[in-house]
Formats: C-alpha cells, structure tokens, sequence
C-alpha cells in the first residue's frame, strides 16, 4: 500500500453520481482523492497530511512486532521466505511514502 | 409475554455482512469495501467489528462472484482467525440478503440460530456497543435498527415530522426474517432495506430504533475515508 493508485467508484459530490476514483495512498493513509470524469480532488492539507502521517507511522512502528509475531505463528517459513525482501524493499516504500507526502 | 420468553432463551447469533455492491460500471474499479483503510481493508474491520461482538458467532459475508479470490486472499491474510462463510450475492441488496438467509435456513429452522443482523460491509466503524445493542433488542422486540435523528429543517424546512437516518446493523428474530424474505421472494417484492421487508410481512413486529452512532459513517463520499481515518486514529487504530 505504499504511493499506490486504487481505483474505486464513489459518489461524486460535484458530477453528483458514481464515478471512477483514483486513490493515492502514502503508507497507510490516503493522500488525495481525484474523480476521473471531473478531476475534483479530495485531499488533506499538505502540513495536516504530514502530521497523520507522523502518528500513523509512530503506531506502525509500534505495532510492528506484534504484527510480525502474528505472521510468524500463522506461517514461520512464508515469514522467513519473505523478509528479506521486504527488509529490502523498506528504504523505497519509504521514499515514495515521503515523495508523496511531499507532492 | 413474548418479550419475556424471548429472555429466558439465550441469543444465538448469525451476523451477515453485506459487501457485494451493485456492480461496477468500470472494470478497473474495485468494490469500496475492499479499499485499504488505516492499513486494513475496510470489510475486514467490519468483519473484526461484528465477529469482536459476539465470538464464535456464525459470520456470513456476502460477495459479487468476481471478487471470490480477492475475498479469500483478504480474509487469509486480515482475518485467518474467523471462520467467515462466502455467499454469492444478488442483483439487489434484497436479493444479496435472501441468498444470505437461505444460506442460514437450516440453522435458523431448526433453532441453532435466533437472532440475524445484518450489516453493511462499507460501515467499518460500528462499535461493539451498538452491535449488542441492536442484538439484545432485536431478541426482546423483534426487531432493531440503528437510527440518528436528523434536523428536518436541513431537508425541507416546511417538514415539520421527525427525520431519521438509519444505519447498520439491523437485527430481527431469525425465524420471523427468514420467513419475510421467503415470502418476499415468492411475491417478488423487493424492500429498501431490511427493515422494510420486515414492516412489509410481520407489520404487528416491533422494530425499536436504537442511537446509532455519529462515527458510523458509510463510505460513499471520498472524504467518507477521510472521516473514517480520523476516527480510527482517535481510537488508536483499534476496532
């Protein structure tokens, strides 16, 4: 779920209809939201954004051991097969977490 | 009476959660219950919400068919520790809740089940509290449905009637339910909700309104999952 684009219909408040929306995420969090027949935006603003970002990712943090502990009772060799390559990944989940708080 | 011995029986419960959507016009677009929120998605909170309520309490998800493998890989990864039933949905809400039901029959006719709620998989923030609370007065009266008072000045301000909005879950006796959905099937009558179908069949059936809650927003507006990432951060990302 990192800088991922989601796309998902909600009703739009200005085309007063379902439409198509385009959902960027930045970690946890959702950073903008844009209707795809009329481009309304729905986003945080930019500081407001930054500072959930910053107690979402402290309870991420916190929360990380006790979420790895849950995987490993559920699948030890499914964690173990796939750490190292999310351990690899983790500098540039982060980094587009960043640029898309940013942008 | 009938309240009383109601009582004395304890509550059996089947929670059946509804999340598969009217069908989307886009083909990249994923049904709203499946989108990420605070880090889960939104129909396992649900999910983790009803299922917290009442454990060991049957639980039936209700899905369109083409979201069966994103349902099973969701459900392994989000909620591995409850054992959720998938039902294929209908064309309609109605149609989605009989499939549900009828998937439930057995139990409900031979009494293993007393009391259904049913509950709208795109509400990720309905607390236990208002689950038991639609639950033990569904199981006294008949029937139960959350509901907010709402300024009728907002909508028309020649109104002068009281307004509610009306949430999930909604709870009704097994027996009573199963029944007003097969005889809506029979006579193809189709309810706007739960409620409803059950006013429609068992109108001498009570159905209390219970305090919804503010915080129970139903994820139709993008700013709904803004709200609805507010909240989950006031309560700490907890269900």
């Amino acid at each position: 779920m990192t800088d991922e684009v989601m796309y998902a219909e909600l009703h739009c408040a200005h085309c007063d209809q379902e439409t198509l929306h385009a959902l960027v995420y930045a970690g946890r969090l959702i950073v903008s939201s844009t209707c795809q027949i009329c481009h309304m935006q729905v986003k945080h603003e930019p500081g407001d954004l930054r500072i959930h970002y910053i107690k979402d990712l402290e309870n991420r943090i916190a929360t990380k051991p006790a979420r790895l502990w849950r995987r490993f009772w559920k699948s030890p060799v499914g964690l173990m097969w796939s750490m190292p390559r999310k351990m690899m990944q983790q500098p540039g989940k982060f980094w587009g977490e960043i640029k898309s708080l940013f942008r | 009476m009938e309240a009383r011995t109601a009582l004395l029986e304890p509550m059996r419960i089947a929670v059946v959660i509804l999340a598969a959507g009217s069908g989307s016009r886009f083909s990249s677009a994923t049904n709203k219950v499946w989108l990420p929120l605070g880090g889960r998605r939104i129909i396992s909170r649900s999910i983790a919400n009803a299922v917290k309520s009442f454990p060991g309490c049957r639980t039936v998800l209700v899905i369109s068919p083409q979201d069966a493998l994103l349902a099973n890989q969701v459900l392994e990864r989000e909620a591995s520790d409850v054992e959720v039933e998938l039902v294929e949905g209908g064309e309609t809400r109605h149609d989605s809740e009989y499939n549900a039901l009828i998937h439930l029959a057995p139990a409900i006719t031979d009494g293993r089940i007393n009391v259904v709620l049913i509950h709208d998989g795109a509400r990720p923030l309905a607390t236990s509290m208002l689950f038991h609370d639609v639950a033990r007065t569904a199981h006294q009266h008949g029937g139960a449905v959350p509901a907010i008072v709402v300024d009728p000045f907002e909508i028309d301000y020649k109104c002068e009637n009281q307004i509610v909005r009306v949430q999930t879950p909604q709870a009704f006796r097994a027996s009573e339910l199963l029944s007003a959905y097969q005889k809506a099937h029979h006579d193809k009558f189709v309810g706007t909700d739960t409620a409803a179908c059950m006013e429609e069949y068992f109108p001498e059936n009570k159905n209390i309104a219970v305090a919804g809650e503010t915080q129970n927003v139903k994820i139709t507006y993008p700013q709904d999952l803004v709200i609805a990432e507010h909240v989950l951060e006031m309560r700490g990302y907890v269900e």
